[in-house]
C-alpha cells in the first residue's frame, strides 16, 4: 500500500542501510507520516525544523491513489500535494482509528520486541492463552507481568488469611476507634443515677450535721457549768465574812500613812524650833562688834573709780604738753622754706598754700599722662615715615623687573599631548615586546608546523599565515573515535576469531588423535554392521527356508530342520552352515555391540564433536572473512576521513596525538594572530605619537629636534621647553600680585604717618591747657612740670602734720580743766577737810582713806545676810509644827475617835471591809468572764444545784456520742466528694472524648473504603484480563496454532513439525512444540533462537488472522528482527516473509549485508526488492 | 423582633468520609457539629434573638453519649443569661435518642409534646409558637393537619419535623403538602429534617434552614441557620447565616475544558480551581472531594497509579491552602472524547476510502468491547460473577463502609460497573494501551 516507484507491493521489501545511512530516520519518517512529527525530533539535522516535510502516495488494493504530505507543525500538518490542508480522519481511518503506539505495536517489530515476546513466552512458561494474546498484543509488554503485578499489588492491600496487610490494619484501627467511642460515651442513665445519688449522700451528711451540732452546744454547757462550780463556791465565802464584820466607818486606804506622817512632821518642827533660837542669839552679838565710816556709806563713794585712772591721765598730759609745743614751731618754720622755694622769696604765711596745695589730684594725673605719651607720639611719627620711604624703593624695583621680562606663551595643548602620550606608557618598549613575540610565536608555529609533518615548502608558502592553518577543519574528534572504536573492535573480534579458530583446530586434531586411538584398536563396531549380520542372517534363513520346501515337502514342518541335514541333500547342508554361520556372526555382532558399548558410545561422541567443529571452523572462517570486509572498508573510511588535509594517517591514537598536536598549532596560530595585530597597533601607536610631538614643538625657539631621537628623548625635551615657559609665566604672574599688594601698603603706611602728626598736635594743645594751673608757660617742659608737682606735695603733708600737733594741745587743757572739777565735787561731799588742797593732792588722799576703810565694812554686810536666813527658817518650822496638828485633828474626827489608839483600831477595821469587798468583786468579774455571755445572774441559775460527780459522768457520755457522729460525718462527706467527682465528669459539658473517637472511627472507615476500592480495582483487573485471555484462547487457538505450526516448521527448516495444547501438572492448557521424532518440549526447553522464532510464529499467524478478517491489510515493518538466526534459519525466515507479502506489503530494515545476500540467494527475483539507502 | 430558626443540628456526629493522611487538618475538624452550635448561639446573642427556634433532630438517633446533651444544656445557658428561650419539637432522630431521654429541660427552654401540638403565646413579642415533637422515630402520619388554627392579633409560627412531600435523599417523614401548610394561616412555617437550605414558599414563609454543619460531600456548600425579622407583626427579611466551621466544596475540573493535555497541566487546573474554592469559604477549613476529568491519555497516566497522585493533588492543597483544604476523596474520570469531525476529503483525490482494520478486531479493542458488553448486561446476571471474586472482601469489611448514601455496595451493580470501568482504565495503562478506550 505504500508504494512508489521505489517499493512495490507484493513483493518483501528489504532496505538495506549501514549505519548511520538513514535507516533509522526511514522508520521514523513512516511513524512520521502516518501520525505526525513529534514536536522534539532529532530529524532536523539537515533541515530547519520548520521545513521538514514527508511525502508519500498511498494506494488502496483497489488502486485508487492519493499523494500526501506531513508537514512538521502543531496543527493542520496533512497537507495535499499543493500544499491544502486535508482532514486527518481518513488516514485515521485507514489506520483503524489506530494510535502511533497500538501501529507500532501491532504492525512493527524490531529486535528487542521479539526478544522480549520471547522473554513474556518464557515467563508465561508457555501458557496458551497467554502466549497467543501476547502476540496479538505485541509490543513484547509481557502480559504475564502485567498479571503477576497486579495480584502482588491486590495482595499487598488484603488477603483473605492475612493480617499484616493495609486493609487488615485500617480495619483494625476502626473497630479500635469504634471500641473507644463506645467506651467514653457516658449514658444519661448513669448520670441520673449519680445524681440521685449525690442527693442522698447530701440529705444523710445533712441530718448527720445536726445531731453533732446538738451534742456540740449540749457539751459546751455542761463544760461551762462545770468550770463554773469553784468559783460560785469561794463567792458564798467571801459573802460570809463580809455578813460577820458588820458595818465599820470606812477610811482612805492611806489613812495610816496620814497618821504616821503627821505624828513625825509635828516631831521634827519642834526640834528644829529650838535649834535656830541660839544660833540667831551668837550672830546678832558678833556684828555689834564692827566699826566702820560713816562716809563710806554715801553714794557718791562710787565715783572713786573713774577717779583713780582720771588722775593717771592727767599727770601724764602735764608732762607732754611742753614737748608738742617744741615740735609745732618746727613745722612751722619748714612750711615757711617750702613756699619760698615755691614762689621765690615769698613766706608762707603771705602765699596762699591753698592755692598750691589745692590743685587736683585729677589735674595732676592729667599732666602726668601726658607726660608719658609725649615719647610715645615721637616714636610713632618717625617709625610711619620710615616704612613709606622702605615701600618707596622696593615699588620702583618691582617695576624695574617687570619691565624686563619677556612676554607670555601657552604651553596647554604641548602639556595635554605630553599627558596623553605619558599615558600610553613607552610605547616603543612595548612594540619591542611585542615583535619579539611575534617573532617567537611565529618560529614555535613554524616548528610546530614542521612537526605535525606536513610538507615544509608547503609549509612556508601556504601555511606560513596562520589564518590559512585555522581555515583547515580537521576531523571532528568524535569521527576519529568512531573509527577508531570500530577499528579496534574490529581488531579485537579478529584476534579472538583467530584464537578461536586455534582452539577449533586443537581441538580437531585432539578429535583426530582420539579417532585414530580408536581405529588402531580395531574396527568399532556399529548398529549396521549388526543390522548387516542380522539381514545376512535373515537371508541365509530364507534360502535354508526356501531349499527346504523343496526337497521334503512331507517333512514335518514342526520338526527341526538341523536334525535332519542328511535327509536333505549337500546343497541343504551348505545353506545349514551357511545360516549357522551368518547366525553366529549376527550373535557376535550383536554381541561385540553389546560388549564394546563404550567403544561404539565414544566413537558416536567424537563423529558429532568432529562435525560440530568443522561447522564451527566453518563459522569462523566466514565470519573472519566478514570481518576483513569490515575492516577494509573502516580502514577506507579513515583514510577518507584524513585526505582533505593531506595527511597520510596513521594509527588511531597517533592521529589522536596528531589531532591534539593540530590543536596546539592552531591556538598557537591564534595567539599569533593576536600578537600580529597589536603589534600593527602598537607601531601605529608609536608613529602618531611622534608626529603630534614635533609638530607640537616645531614653533618653541631655543628647540632642536633630531628626527632619530627616540620618542622617549623626544617627549623629554619638549617636557624641558615646557618646563621653562611655565617657570617664566608664573614669576611673572607673582610680580604683578606682588606689586599690587605693594600699592595697597603704600596707601596705608602715607594714611599712617598723617595720622602720627596728628596726634602730636592734639598733645601740644592738651598740654598747655594742663600745665597752666602750675603757673608754667605753655611752652613748659614735661620736666619742669614734674618737678613743680613734686613741691607742691611736699608742702600739702607739713602743713597736715602741723595741723595735727594744734588739735593735741587744745584736747590736753581741755582734760585738765574737767579734772580739777570732778575733785572739787568730790572734797565738797566726802571729806570738806581736804577743801582747798590742789586738785590732784586731794585726790590721792581721799583714794588712800577709802582704801583703808573698805574691809570692815564688807564683813558687816555678810553678817547681815546670814542673820536674815536664819530668821526665815524660824517662821518654816512654826507653819509645819501647826499644820501637823490639824491633820491629826481631821483624822480623828473621820474616824469618829478622840484619841490616836482610837484612830488606829479604825484604820483596820476599815481595811478588812475594803479587802473582802474587793475579792468579792473579783471572783465575780471571774464568773462572768467564763460563762460564755450570760449574766451573773444567769449563771449562778444555770449552776444551782450542780454536783461536780454528775456533770462529769454526762460530758464523757456526750464527747464519745460526739466522736462516733463526727467519724459519721466524714464518711458521709467522703461520699459525696467522690459522687460528686464523678458528677462532674459525667456533666463535663466540654469533653467530646467519645465524638473524638467517633470521628477518629470515621476517618478509619474512609481508609478501608479507598483501599477496598483499590483492592477491588485490581482483583477484577486481574479477573476480567484472564478471563479475556482464556476467551481469545478459546476463540483463536485452533486456526492460529495451526498457522504458526506450519510457520514455525519452516522457520525451524522442519527441526520442529508443530504446536500443539497440552495442559501441564497443573491441569492448565500450555503450549508444547513437537520435534521432528514427533516428542513435545515445552517454551522453556526450547533454545533462545527458537523461542523467537515459535514467537515469530505466533505473531504472523495472528497478523494474517487479523488482515483476514479486516478490509484494508497494513503495512509490516520488521527492523533487523534475523541478525541473531542462522543463516538457514534466516534464510528460512526471509522466504516466510516473502510469503507474507503476497497479503500484505511487508519491509524488512537491516543493516547486515548478510541478510540482503541470504534474500538474494534465497528469495526469488520477483518477490524481493532491495533498496539500499545511502548514507 | 428578630428570632433566629435552625435545625438538624446532630450534635457530636461525625464527619463521614475523611480519610486521614499525612497532613491532613485533623485538629480543625474535631468538634465541627459543636463549633457550628457555639456559633449558632453566638448569632442569636450578637442579633439580640427574641427567641431561637430548633426544628428537630438535635441529636443523632443512635449517639449515646450524654456528655452530648450537656454541652447543648451548657450552650443554652449562656441564652439563658441573656433572656433568649429556645423553642424546639423533637425530629425523628431526637425521638430515638438515648440523650435526650434523661436531660432536664431548663426553665428557658421549652420543648412542645408529642401527644399533640401545642401552643405557646409570647405576649411580650407577640407571637404564637404551634408545634408538635415526633413521639417514635418513624411517624408517617401528616402532623400539621391537627395543628391549631393560627392567634388572631398574632405572629403566628408552625414549628414542625417534615419531609413535607418527599425530598431527595431524607426519609418520608411527617408528610404534609406544601399548600397545606400555605391553608393553615401561619405567618412562618419554621421547618426541618432537611439538609438542604430550602424556601418553600414566601407568603408565608416556608423555609428549611438545612442543617447547621455539613457533615458528608453530599451536604457542599454553606450551612447554617436562619436568621428572620419580623416589624409589625409581618415578615420584613429572611436572611440565611453561614455558621458552619467546615465546609464541604466539591472540586470538579475537567482539565480537558482548560487546554489540559499533560497530567500537569490537569494537575494545575485542580490547583487552581482548589485555591478558588478556598479563597471563597473565608478561612474555614475546608473538605473537598476532588474528580478530575481528563483526556485519555492523562486519565490512563493517572490510573497507571492513582495513589501516586492522590498523594500528589494532596500535596498540591497543602501548598494552596495550607491546613485549610481537607482533600477528601479523589477520583479520576475519563473525560468525553470529542465527537469526531465529518471528513473533509480532497474531492478532487481518487482515493477509495475503505474502512481500515476495526478496533474492535485488535485483541485490546475486543477487551473492551467484552467490558462494554459486561457492564451493558441489563439484568446483571453478568457482574454478578465478578462479586464471587470480592466475596472474601466483603466478608472481611465492617458493616458500616456500606451504609449511608455514598457506602460501598460492593454487590450493587452500579458500583460493580464504575469499578469495572477503574479495572478496564488500570488494566489497559498497564499495558500500555489506554488509549483504545
Amino acid at each position: 500500500m505504500f508504494a512508489g516507484d521505489g517499493i512495490p507491493t507484493g513483493t518483501l521489501n528489504v532496505v538495506y542501510g549501514a549505519n548511520e545511512a538513514g535507516k533509522s530516520t526511514a522508520l521514523r519518517a513512516v511513524a512520521g507520516l502516518l501520525f505526525g512529527i513529534p514536536t522534539h525530533t532529532t530529524d532536523a539535522h539537515q533541515h530547519q525544523m520548520s521545513d521538514l516535510r514527508v511525502g508519500a502516495v498511498l494506494e488502496a488494493t483497489d488502486g485508487s491513489r492519493v499523494e500526501l504530505v506531513r508537514r512538521k507543525g502543531k496543527k493542520n500538518t496533512l497537507l495535499d500535494p499543493e500544499g491544502n490542508v486535508l482532514d486527518e480522519g481518513l488516514l485515521r481511518r485507514i489506520c483503524g482509528h489506530a494510535t502511533e503506539e497500538t501501529f507500532r505495536a501491532l504492525f512493527g517489530l524490531d529486535h528487542e520486541s521479539l526478544r522480549a515476546g520471547a522473554e513474556a513466552l518464557l515467563a508465561g512458561q508457555g501458557h496458551v492463552g497467554e502466549s497467543l494474546f501476547e502476540a496479538a498484543l505485541g509490543g513484547g509488554r509481557g502480559i504475564h507481568r502485567v498479571l503477576q503485578e497486579l495480584e502482588g499489588e491486590a495482595d499487598a492491600l488484603f488477603t483473605a488469611k492475612g493480617h499484616k496487610r493495609k486493609l487488615h490494619d485500617a480495619i483494625q484501627a476502626y473497630t479500635e476507634a469504634r471500641t473507644e467511642m463506645r467506651l467514653r460515651a457516658r449514658s444519661g442513665e448513669a448520670w441520673q443515677t449519680q445524681r440521685r445519688a449525690l442527693e442522698e449522700a447530701k440529705a444523710g451528711h445533712e441530718r448527720l450535721a445536726e445531731g453533732l451540732r446538738a451534742r456540740k452546744r449540749a457539751l459546751h454547757r455542761l463544760e461551762r457549768i462545770r468550770r463554773l462550780l469553784p468559783l460560785v463556791a469561794r463567792r458564798a465565802r467571801v459573802l460570809e465574812r463580809i455578813e460577820a464584820l458588820g458595818d465599820p466607818v470606812l477610811l482612805p486606804a492611806d489613812a495610816g500613812k496620814s497618821r504616821e506622817g503627821a505624828l513625825t512632821e509635828r516631831q521634827l518642827a519642834a526640834s528644829d524650833l529650838a535649834r535656830l533660837a541660839g544660833e540667831l542669839a551668837e550672830i546678832s552679838a558678833r556684828r555689834d562688834a564692827l566699826s566702820v565710816p560713816a562716809w563710806l556709806d554715801d553714794p557718791a563713794v562710787a565715783r572713786l573709780i573713774d577717779l583713780q585712772d582720771r588722775l593717771g591721765a592727767h599727770r601724764k598730759a602735764a608732762q607732754d604738753r611742753p614737748g608738742l609745743l617744741g615740735a609745732l614751731a618746727a613745722h612751722e618754720a619748714e612750711l615757711d622754706a617750702l613756699a619760698t622755694r615755691l614762689r621765690g622769696g615769698r613766706t608762707a604765711h603771705d602765699s596762699p598754700r591753698l592755692a598750691l596745695t589745692g590743685l587736683g589730684i585729677a589735674a595732676r594725673a592729667r599732666v602726668r599722662s601726658l607726660s608719658l605719651l609725649e615719647a610715645a607720639l615721637v616714636q610713632r611719627g618717625a617709625l610711619a615715615r620710615r616704612a613709606l620711604d622702605d615701600l618707596e624703593l622696593r615699588h620702583r624695583a618691582m617695576a624695574g623687573e617687570l619691565e624686563a621680562m619677556p612676554p607670555v606663551e601657552d604651553t596647554g595643548p604641548l602639556l595635554r599631548l605630553l599627558r596623553r602620550v605619558e599615558r600610553e606608557g613607552d610605547l616603543e618598549a612595548h612594540l619591542e615586546t611585542v615583535e619579539k613575540e611575534q617573532a617567537r610565536l611565529d618560529a614555535e608555529l613554524e616548528r610546530r608546523l614542521t612537526s605535525l609533518g606536513l610538507d615544509g615548502t608547503r609549509a612556508s608558502d601556504d601555511w606560513s599565515k596562520p589564518e590559512r592553518l585555522l581555515a583547515l577543519s580537521p576531523p571532528p574528534a568524535e569521527s576519529v573515535d568512531r573509527f577508531a572504536s570500530e577499528l579496534q573492535t574490529l581488531a579485537v573480534r579478529e584476534e579472538r576469531l583467530v584464537e578461536e579458530l586455534a582452539a577449533l583446530h586443537r581441538k580437531q586434531r585432539g578429535v583426530d588423535r582420539k579417532w585414530a586411538e580408536l581405529a588402531r584398536a580395531g574396527e568399532v563396531p556399529s548398529l549396521a554392521t549388526v543390522a548387516q549380520a542380522r539381514t545376512a542372517r535373515a537371508d541365509a534363513w530364507a534360502r535354508l527356508i526356501g531349499a527346504g520346501a523343496g526337497a521334503d515337502a512331507d517333512a514335518d514342518a514342526d520338526a527341526d530342520p538341523a536334525s535332519r541335514p542328511a535327509e536333505r541333500g549337500p546343497h541343504w547342508s551348505n545353506r545349514i552352515a551357511a545360516f549357522e554361520e551368518s547366525v553366529l556372526r549376527a550373535d557376535q555382532a550383536a554381541d561385540r555391540l553389546l560388549r564394546e558399548a563404550d567403544r561404539v558410545a565414544s566413537a558416536a561422541s567424537l563423529e558429532v564433536d568432529r562435525r560440530e567443529i568443522a561447522r564451527l571452523i566453518a563459522d569462523a572462517g566466514s565470519q573472519r572473512e566478514d570481518l576483513g570486509r569490515r575492516g577494509g572498508a573502516a580502514n577506507l573510511g579513515w583514510k577518507a576521513l584524513w585526505s582533505g588535509l593531506g595527511v597520510k594517517p596513521g594509527s588511531a591514537d597517533d592521529m589522536r596525538a596528531w589531532l591534539r598536536r593540530f590543536g596546539e598549532a592552531s591556538e598557537l596560530a591564534r595567539r599569533l594572530e593576536g600578537v600580529s595585530l597589536e603589534a600593527t597597533r602598537r607601531r601605529d601607536q608609536v608613529r602618531r605619537a611622534r608626529v603630534e610631538l614635533t609638530s607640537a614643538v616645531r614653533d618653541l625657539p631655543g628647540l632642536v629636534i633630531d628626527p632619530a631621537m627616540s620618542l622617549i628623548a623626544l617627549c623629554e625635551r619638549a617636557a624641558g621647553a615646557a618646563q621653562a615657559r611655565e617657570t617664566a609665566a608664573s614669576r611673572r604672574a607673582a610680580l604683578l600680585r606682588e606689586t599690587v599688594a605693594l600699592a595697597e601698603e603704600r596707601a596705608r603706611a602715607t594714611r599712617e604717618s598723617a595720622d602720627a602728626e596728628a596726634a602730636l598736635a592734639a598733645w601740644r594743645s592738651s598740654w598747655a591747657e594742663a600745665i597752666a594751673p602750675l603757673g608754667l608757660a605753655s611752652g613748659a617742659s614735661t620736666a619742669e612740670a614734674e618737678a613743680v608737682l613734686e613741691l607742691t606735695a611736699a608742702l600739702g603733708r607739713k602743713q597736715e602734720e602741723s595741723a595735727e600737733i594744734k588739735r593735741r594741745l587744745q584736747g590736753i587743757d581741755r582734760d585738765a580743766a574737767q579734772f580739777q572739777e570732778s575733785v572739787r565735787g568730790l572734797v565738797a561731799v566726802l571729806t570738806p577737810d581736804l577743801a582747798g588742797q590742789p586738785e590732784a593732792d586731794a585726790a590721792e588722799i581721799i583714794l588712800q582713806r577709802h582704801r583703808e576703810g573698805m574691809p570692815a565694812r564688807q564683813t558687816r554686810a555678810e553678817i547681815d545676810l546670814d542673820l536674815q536666813r536664819r530668821r526665815q527658817a524660824q517662821r518654816a518650822a512654826e507653819s509645819a509644827h501647826a499644820s501637823a496638828e490639824d491633820r491629826l485633828g481631821a483624822l480623828m474626827r473621820a474616824a469618829r475617835v478622840m484619841d490616836l489608839p482610837g484612830l488606829e483600831q479604825a484604820e483596820r477595821r476599815s481595811a478588812e471591809s475594803s479587802e473582802l469587798q474587793h475579792k468579792l468583786r473579783e471572783s465575780e468579774d471571774q464568773l462572768v468572764g467564763l460563762a460564755d455571755g450570760l449574766t451573773l445572774e444567769a449563771a449562778l441559775r444555770d449552776v444551782a444545784g450542780a454536783s461536780a460527780e454528775d456533770l462529769d459522768d454526762q460530758i464523757d457520755l456526750l464527747r464519745e456520742e460526739i466522736e462516733e457522729l463526727d467519724r459519721d460525718a466524714q464518711r458521709a462527706n467522703q461520699s459525696i466528694g467522690s459522687v460528686g467527682a464523678g458528677l462532674r465528669l459525667l456533666e463535663d459539658p466540654g469533653g467530646a472524648a467519645a465524638a473524638d473517637a467517633a470521628e477518629v472511627a470515621q476517618g478509619h472507615l474512609a481508609r478501608i473504603r479507598e483501599l477496598a476500592i483499590e483492592y477491588a480495582r485490581r482483583r477484577l483487573g486481574v479477573h476480567l484480563l484472564a478471563r479475556e485471555i482464556e476467551r481469545y484462547r478459546e476463540q483463536h487457538q485452533g486456526p492460529v496454532l495451526e498457522r504458526a505450526s506450519a510457520l514455525l516448521a519452516r522457520l525451524t527448516l522442519d527441526r520442529y513439525v508443530g504446536l500443539r495444547a497440552d495442559f501441564d501438572d497443573g491441569d492448565r492448557p500450555i503450549l508444547r512444540c513437537i520435534r521432528a521424532d514427533l516428542s513435545k518440549v515445552s517454551v522453556d526447553g526450547l533454545s533462545d533462537g527458537t523461542r523467537d522464532q515459535l514467537y515469530l510464529a505466533l505473531r504472523l499467524a495472528t497478523l494474517e488472522r487479523q488482515s483476514e478478517s479486516t478490509g484494508e491489510p497494513l503495512p509490516l515493518i520488521l527492523d533487523d528482527i534475523l541478525i541473531h538466526f542462522d543463516d538457514e534459519r534466516a534464510g528460512a525466515a526471509l522466504a516466510v516473509l516473502a510469503a507474507h507479502a503476497r497479503g500484505t506489503q511487508v519491509i524488512l530494515f537491516t543493516h547486515h549485508a548478510r541478510i540482503v545476500d541470504l534474500a538474494e540467494r534465497t528469495i526469488s527475483p520477483g518477490s524481493l526488492r532491495i533498496s539500499r539507502l545511502e548514507g | 423582633m428578630k428570632f433566629v430558626h435552625a435545625s438538624d443540628l446532630h450534635l457530636d456526629s461525625p464527619l463521614r468520609g475523611l480519610e486521614r493522611y499525612e497532613g491532613a487538618p485533623v485538629d480543625r475538624v474535631r468538634g465541627a457539629t459543636r463549633r457550628a452550635f457555639e456559633n449558632l448561639i453566638d448569632l442569636c446573642l450578637a442579633e439580640e434573638a427574641a427567641f431561637l427556634l430548633l426544628a428537630g433532630d438535635i441529636f443523632d438517633g443512635d449517639w449515646k453519649d450524654y456528655g452530648t446533651g450537656l454541652f447543648f444544656l451548657a450552650q443554652l445557658a449562656r441564652l439563658g443569661k441573656a433572656g433568649i428561650a429556645t423553642y424546639l419539637v423533637r425530629g425523628n432522630h431526637d425521638a430515638a435518642s438515648q440523650v435526650t431521654r434523661y436531660l432536664p429541660l431548663p426553665a428557658h427552654l421549652h420543648e412542645l409534646g408529642s401527644r399533640h401540638p401545642e401552643t405557646r403565646i409570647l405576649e411580650a413579642h407577640g407571637v404564637a409558637i404551634h408545634g408538635q415533637s415526633f413521639a417514635t422515630r418513624a411517624v408517617t402520619a401528616d402532623l400539621a393537619v391537627d395543628y391549631p388554627h393560627p392567634v388572631r392579633g398574632l405572629f403566628n409560627i408552625g414549628l414542625l419535623h417534615t419531609s413535607v412531600d418527599g425530598r431527595v435523599g431524607h426519609e418520608p417523614y411527617a408528610p404534609c403538602s406544601r399548600a397545606g401548610l400555605i391553608a393553615k394561616g401561619y405567618d412562618y412555617w419554621a421547618l426541618g429534617h432537611v439538609h438542604t437550605r430550602e424556601v418553600l414558599a414566601r407568603d408565608p414563609w416556608i423555609v428549611f434552614p438545612g442543617n447547621l454543619q455539613g457533615r458528608q460531600a453530599r451536604e457542599a456548600g454553606p450551612k447554617g441557620a436562619t436568621l428572620v425579622t419580623v416589624k409589625e407583626g409581618r415578615v420584613a427579611a429572611v436572611e440565611a447565616r453561614a455558621l458552619d466551621v467546615v465546609r464541604w466544596m466539591s472540586c470538579d475540573v475537567d482539565a480537558t475544558s482548560v487546554g489540559g493535555t499533560t497530567v500537569d497541566e490537569a494537575l494545575e487546573a485542580v490547583r487552581v480551581a482548589l485555591a478558588r474554592i478556598f479563597a471563597g469559604c473565608e478561612g474555614r477549613l475546608v473538605a473537598a472531594p476532588i474528580t478530575l476529568r481528563a483526556g485519555a491519555l492523562v486519565h490512563r497516566a493517572l490510573l497507571a497509579d492513582p495513589g501516586k497522585w492522590t498523594q500528589h493533588l494532596r500535596a498540591i492543597a497543602l501548598e494552596e491552602a495550607g491546613d485549610g483544604l481537607w482533600v477528601e476523596r479523589v477520583r479520576f474520570e475519563l473525560a468525553m472524547p470529542d465527537e469526531e469531525p465529518p471528513a473533509r476529503w480532497n474531492p478532487s483525490s481518487e482515493l477509495t476510502v475503505t474502512e481500515g482494520p476495526a478496533v474492535d478486531e485488535d485483541v485490546i479493542g475486543q477487551f473492551v468491547k467484552a467490558l462494554r458488553a459486561l457492564r451493558a448486561d441489563p439484568d446483571g446476571a453478568e457482574l454478578g460473577g465478578l462479586v464471587e471474586e470480592l466475596s472474601e472482601l466483603r466478608r472481611k469489611l465492617p458493616g458500616e463502609v456500606s451504609e449511608g448514601d455514598d457506602g460501598l455496595r460492593l454487590d450493587d451493580p452500579a458500583t460493580l460497573r464504575q469499578l469495572v470501568d477503574e479495572a478496564e482504565a488500570l488494566v489497559l495503562s498497564r499495558l500500555g494501551r489506554g488509549d483504545a478506550a
